[in-house]
């Protein structure tokens, strides 16, 4: 991965010299000055989907709003995912949500090179043990008809060469290789900073109270605000039924289903070079091993039906059905490999299919968007303005700027271009995160970006993911927040009020 | 940014081991030593240690953590090694080329002897997978020491320890003289894991009790820590304790990760040095190990 | 040492059974299992341990290691220290309110005493470690 990232800069030499000096304009959010917003559309949630939906009417001439409750975006159900960007070929031909995720995989591409988010196409393999190929060969015509590229069956010889961790009890796999994985915080991150440096007014810790119609507007309540708006989408994640039941529609109910997700040491490398999926079953895809765009490997997720929106808990139990499934796939998989661990919600409905309805005049909800929902997310929002489109007219602006640079990533670059960096701010001379190597001007670019918590920092950064979990950076980052935000030491949090590090 | 192009020595990491190997290998007669710390002062992980028990064998008088490093600094100060703070060590080479990031810039630098002096790191909460949440208030008992110590900022009011490592009954003791409550400190096995004289001095002295064969199942809380379930493995008891703070010290892990990464074993010029060649009860003894490797290198 | 070590492990002196504690002794890392009625002890392999038993049982005294806030006009330090002498086990945590009371003004040397408490019953402090 480091080689293919350096490779992509190589190509594009401009790129890490105009990265983060603060030169171009990228606009934080408005966070903690909240005001009330009166605008044309008013999007709620700062998931993959309302920040996709964001992005995507910021090219037009209209005035676009987005709330979120939590502190900052993506940190709802887009934080804990797999991140991967499916083929589209393991969901129901017939599906709302296969067709987006077929065209959501065609549109990735595009967006992460304009938005400057790692993307990288691995590839996936569905892997048929004995007697399961019939069933590799249906999910092969399946694809075919949805006329999703490349699609092969690879045999044995194929794998040895390959994929040579896998049991040697595979016989064969189907290879996608249009799959892709992504990183959900950092696409999330740069749909909203582009969104938000085309004018989308963007609102976070604005949890929505009430969304009643008053004549032809939306009235909606957050806390010391009444924002007013012409349409209302309804993007709230695991909450978009309660939200939708504000407006007195009824949508299909979320029953959440938690996964959890285990990461290993970057010292196990590669333990494959593509996403592997054993034979679907019916609830889910099963327990995959993920190749991760940071160079880890993730495996997981586990599926089992919760009824607390907010149980993002990890268990002994899921831990173990993990490490049973991966062995299966990979028998030289260590236990102690793992780093870390953690939950994420989908936020399913027992009709399965992705619900995108205008229920009620100017209020289109999204209610169901799971798995496939990173995949199908730009999809999505072409198809949300589309429909707003019919009712609205909407012309493109042109001024919109498409080009959006990262935070630069100095572990990946090579010397050359590092010391380039630090002739022009030596924080890039100075390490914060050992483990990860993150500077801290890419510390200070973050907060600069956005982020007010040490989550903030932490997914837009890579800072305390590694295996010392933060030991060793926590209290330089409270420094470099205490310091950027002018804010104490006991107003720092975890990821908003309530998880302030210093107990008071 | 430094002197020479080649050295006879680089050390990585400027704490006891680093500090020792370099006045060893001056008393060896090596005229070329490099110490890189990544920290803006030399003295490591001693620099935290406020607390009483460092010296009594090299000093001959028992020290603070910090006393001790400013005794051997002297020690170090009157060599020819060249120190250069804030730089942080990010790559080497079987060929012995050091290659380093500080705000004057990248550098790679080659060495007849490069010695890995980089301590070790704690075992976390993520390692062992304890089961729960992810709430605010968990923190290795190292980091807690940072912010007590040299920060001043007290993590928690109610706490409860995860393991009988020598951080933590050290933690458990601050923590409380500084005003917190230590609930337990839990330990999965049927023994102390630090000194006999740590739980007197800190957990005897204040009536904080050691729980042992007890195994903690799952952190409660949402955005802070609000409790620990937990069970005692000699009745298979399960029980609840509230608390917001949990401090892990649950082990100590060698920082070899720099020769893991270049896929180089020990050996050829590269050497391993103090805690991070095995894991020390006493400075002491890291310091002599790394004034003997010192003195046992050649060079001119 | 070693012959020392030998001689106090072996001749165990008779104690008086009704008044003799055990304790065990935190000097030095070797933690001797000590026994004592308050004039004999046994077990102690160096006399800093026979006299921390016969202390032990009469007063137990510590040193406190703390850290005292010192604030400069670039912000608040916090510099390392420790009691100059070992105090009251009884008192520690009075003594402990006097340090975090007390604003030091400047940095002071390592070394240095610093005073903390009442002018009637002052605690000496010593500076332990450099601040940069």
């Amino acid at each position: 991965m480091l080689e293919f990232l350096n490779q992509k800069k190589r190509e594009r030499p401009d790129q890490f010299d105009t990265a983060g000096f603060g030169t171009q304009s990228v606009e934080a959010f408005t966070f903690g000055e909240n005001a009330a917003l009166n605008v044309e559309i008013l999007i709620i949630g700062g998931g993959i989907i309302g920040s996709c939906i964001a992005h995507e009417l910021c090219k037009y001439k209209v005035s676009v709003g987005l709330i979120e409750k939590e502190t900052d975006l993506c940190f709802g159900v887009s934080k804990a995912n797999s991140g991967i960007v499916h083929t589209g070929f393991q969901s129901d031909p017939g599906a709302l949500k296969t067709r987006m995720a077929v065209r959501g995989n065609e549109l990735y591409r595009e967006l992460a090179e304009a938005l400057d988010f790692p993307f990288l196409p691995v590839g996936e393999l569905v892997v048929a043990f004995p007697g399961e190929e019939s069933g590799l060969d249906i999910i092969r015509q399946t694809g075919e008809k949805l006329k999703i590229p490349g699609l092969k069956i690879v045999d044995r010889k194929w794998l040895d060469e390959n994929e040579p961790n896998l049991s040697e009890e595979i016989i064969c796999a189907l290879l996608g290789p249009t799959a892709a994985v992504i990183n959900p915080y950092e696409t999330v991150y740069a749909l909203g900073e582009t969104a938000a440096a085309n004018g989308v007014k963007i609102e976070c810790e604005a949890e929505v109270g009430s969304l009643e119609k008053k004549g032809a507007h939306w009235e909606v309540t957050t806390p010391g605000e009444v924002h007013r708006a012409g349409y209302v989408i309804n993007a709230a994640g695991l909450y978009a039924d309660r939200i939708a039941a504000m407006a007195g529609v009824a949508v299909p109910r979320i029953h959440p289903w938690k996964g959890e997700e285990y990461l290993l040491d970057k010292h196990a490398h590669r333990l494959t070079g593509r996403v592997i999926f054993p034979l679907p079953r019916k609830e889910t895809k099963g327990v995959l091993v993920i190749p991760t765009v940071d160079g880890n490997t993730m495996i997981g997720p586990t599926a089992e039906e919760i009824f607390d929106p907010e149980d993002v808990s990890t268990s002994g139990r899921g831990k173990q059905a993990v490490i049973e499934s991966i062995r299966r796939l990979i028998p030289s998989f260590q236990e102690d490999m793992i780093i870390a661990s953690f939950a994420g919600l989908r936020p399913t409905t027992v009709e399965g299919d992705f619900h995108i309805r205008e229920d009620r005049q100017g209020l289109i909800n999204l209610v169901g968007i799971q798995s496939p929902g990173i995949t199908a997310a730009p999809a999505i929002a072409e198809h949300v303005v589309a429909m707003i489109r019919e009712k609205k007219d909407l012309s493109l602006k042109n001024s919109y700027a498409p080009r959006r640079t990262s935070i630069p990533r100095f572990r990946l670059l090579d010397g050359a271009q590092r010391n380039s960096l630090i002739r022009k701010n030596r924080d890039f001379g100075e390490v914060v995160c050992r483990c990860e190597m993150v500077t801290g001007a890419e510390i200070k670019d973050a907060i600069r970006r956005g982020a007010r918590t040490m989550d903030g920092v932490k997914f837009r950064t890579r800072s305390q993911m590694g295996r010392c979990h933060g030991s060793f950076c926590t209290m330089k980052i409270m420094n470099l927040l205490s310091q950027e935000l002018d804010i104490p030491y006991e107003q720092i949090t975890k990821r908003g009020k309530g998880s302030e590090l210093i107990k008071v | 940014m430094t002197t020479h192009d080649h050295y006879n020595l680089i050390i990585i990491g400027g704490g006891p081991s680093g500090m020792s190997v370099a006045v060893g290998a001056a008393e060896a007669g090596l005229k070329r030593i490099l110490l890189l710390e990544r920290h803006p002062r030399l003295g490591g992980i001693l620099n935290q240690c406020i607390h009483l028990g460092f010296g009594l064998s090299y000093f001959k008088e028992e020290l603070t953590g910090t006393e001790y490093a400013f005794r051997y600094k002297k020690n170090l100060e009157e060599t020819c090694t060249e120190v250069i703070t804030g730089s942080f060590v990010h790559k080497l080479t079987p060929q012995k080329q050091v290659a380093f990031v500080c705000p004057e810039g990248e550098f790679v630098i080659p060495a007849d002897h490069v010695v890995l002096a980089t301590g070790c790191r704690e075992r976390t909460r993520e390692m062992l997978t304890t089961p729960g949440t992810r709430p605010a208030g968990i923190f290795t008992a190292g980091l807690a020491q940072e912010m007590v110590n040299i920060h001043g900022l007290l993590p928690g009011k109610n706490a409860v320890i995860i393991g009988s490592g020598d951080i933590g009954l050290i933690m458990a003791r601050r923590m409380t003289l500084e005003g917190a409550r230590v609930l337990a400190v839990m330990e999965i096995l049927d023994h102390l894991s630090g000194l006999v004289r740590n739980k007197i001095q800190c957990l005897d002295d204040f009536g904080i009790p050691l729980y042992l064969r007890h195994e903690i199942l799952e952190i409660l809380g949402k955005n802070r820590v609000e409790a620990v379930r937990y069970r005692d493995n000699a009745t298979g008891e399960v029980k609840e304790l509230s608390c917001d703070t949990l401090l892990y010290s649950v082990g100590l892990i060698p920082e070899r990760d720099l020769l893991i990464d270049a896929g180089i074993e020990p050996g050829n010029g590269y050497y391993v040095s103090g805690n991070a060649d095995y894991v020390h009860d006493l400075v002491d003894r890291v310091t002599r190990d790394g004034e003997r490797l010192g003195r046992s290198l050649s060079g001119s | 040492m070693d012959k020392q070590k030998k001689k106090t492990k072996k001749i165990a002196k008779p104690l008086d059974e009704s008044r003799a504690k055990r304790y065990t002794c935190i000097v030095c890392p070797t933690c001797c299992e000590l026994e004592t009625d308050g004039i004999e002890v046994n077990g102690a392999r160096c006399p800093r341990g026979e006299r921390f038993a016969l202390q032990e049982m009469v007063m137990p005294l510590r040193f406190v290691t703390t850290s005292v806030r010192a604030q400069i006009p670039e912000g608040t330090m916090m510099i390392p220290v420790k009691t100059a002498y070992p105090v009251p086990m009884a008192r520690v945590f009075e003594i402990m309110k006097e340090i975090k009371a007390l604003r030091l003004s400047e940095i002071p040397p390592i070394g240095a005493k610093v005073t903390a408490g009442s002018a009637e019953s002052p605690t000496e402090w010593i500076v332990t470690g450099e601040v940069e």
